[in-house]
């Protein structure tokens, strides 16, 4: 029986929400975006994405910050060097885990 | 494979595809590098023949002006929802730095020796190979795409010929329009199809 039990533990709790994955993913290379072209791409509600993406601010992953452009409210999005980091650690973990999954 | 493995190979799928659509959504379009080149291609190309032929009148000369005032309200415009907006990432800040960088050096070339009496168009030609041959080469660099080396390549080119000829004659707006069209419009294409091929593969 292979050893699965690191797996568990070596995983980032933060990024094994779907949509939190999907936002750090898009922004990996992206690097910047806005809060409607998130919105976009993940297919989002308008709450839970906000919700996420406090999430991952507070984890120091994204950075926010909001203005304004012309009238209305804008949000813009930038990865973080710690988010960066953690991206691809979690990519890692996943690979492993497939590779481990194959081989028993 | 275990439940937990299928999982893993399922966000394996949405990260592949999200970093797909992130790589979409940054990409250099070449509009910029279409819209300046057609203009100047234009211009050079009825300034040949208003100094040339003399089909057109030798005012045409001032097409210059608005022409280019045209080219800087189109880049403008493009500018709001391409490159310049995503200044955080790397490539899309070298490539409206090295570009940007050209056209206000070109801008103050023109300026400055207009003001002092009439610009030296041999040096502004050495100038501008030069600048978009070194534009183009960082930018190949930053956007990862060896394949822009050719306009670099052919900038280059464009710089030594004109260094070894030593002057201008009439014909050289010629010379000038098909370097204009390979070396900035081919290149603004081929980003153009670039960012197409990336739209297919993030559906």
């Amino acid at each position: 029986m292979p050893n699965t039990e690191y797996r568990y533990t070596d995983i980032d709790e933060m990024l094994t929400g779907r949509l939190r994955l999907a936002i750090m993913a898009f922004l990996m290379t992206a690097e910047k975006s806005d809060f409607s072209e998130i919105l976009e791409v993940t297919k989002a509600t308008k709450g839970n994405l906000g919700a996420q993406l406090q999430k991952l601010e507070e984890a120091t992953y994204i950075s926010i910050k909001k203005g304004y452009l012309g009238r209305r409210t804008h949000m813009s999005v930038s990865i973080t060097h710690q988010g960066k980091t953690a991206f691809t650690a979690h990519i890692n973990t996943l690979q492993r885990m497939i590779k481990d999954g194959s081989k028993s | 494979m275990s439940p937990i493995d299928l999982n893993a190979q399922e966000d394996l799928e949405i990260i592949q595809n999200m970093m797909a659509q992130g790589r979409l959504a940054a990409a250099i379009d070449g509009i910029h590098l279409i819209n300046w080149g057609f203009i100047i291609v234009l211009i050079l190309f009825f300034q040949y023949f208003a100094e040339a032929r003399d089909w057109l009148p030798s005012s045409v000369l001032w097409l210059w002006q608005p022409l280019v005032c045209i080219g800087l309200v189109i880049s403008l415009f493009v500018g709001r929802r391409s490159p310049s907006r995503r200044w955080d990432n790397q490539a899309s800040r070298t490539y409206v730095t090295a570009f940007t960088t050209v056209g206000s050096s070109l801008a103050l070339y023109v300026f400055a020796s207009g003001v002092s009496g009439k610009p030296d168009q041999f040096i502004l030609v050495l100038l501008t190979s030069c600048l978009l041959g070194s534009a183009f080469f960082v930018t190949s660099f930053a956007i990862q795409m060896p394949r822009l080396q050719f306009a670099t390549a052919g900038w280059a080119l464009i710089f030594i010929l004109f260094c070894l000829k030593g002057h201008l004659i009439l014909s050289d707006f010629f010379i000038l329009c098909t370097a204009f069209f390979l070396f900035m419009i081919v290149p603004g294409l081929y980003l153009m199809r670039r960012k197409k091929q990336l739209a297919r593969e993030a559906v």
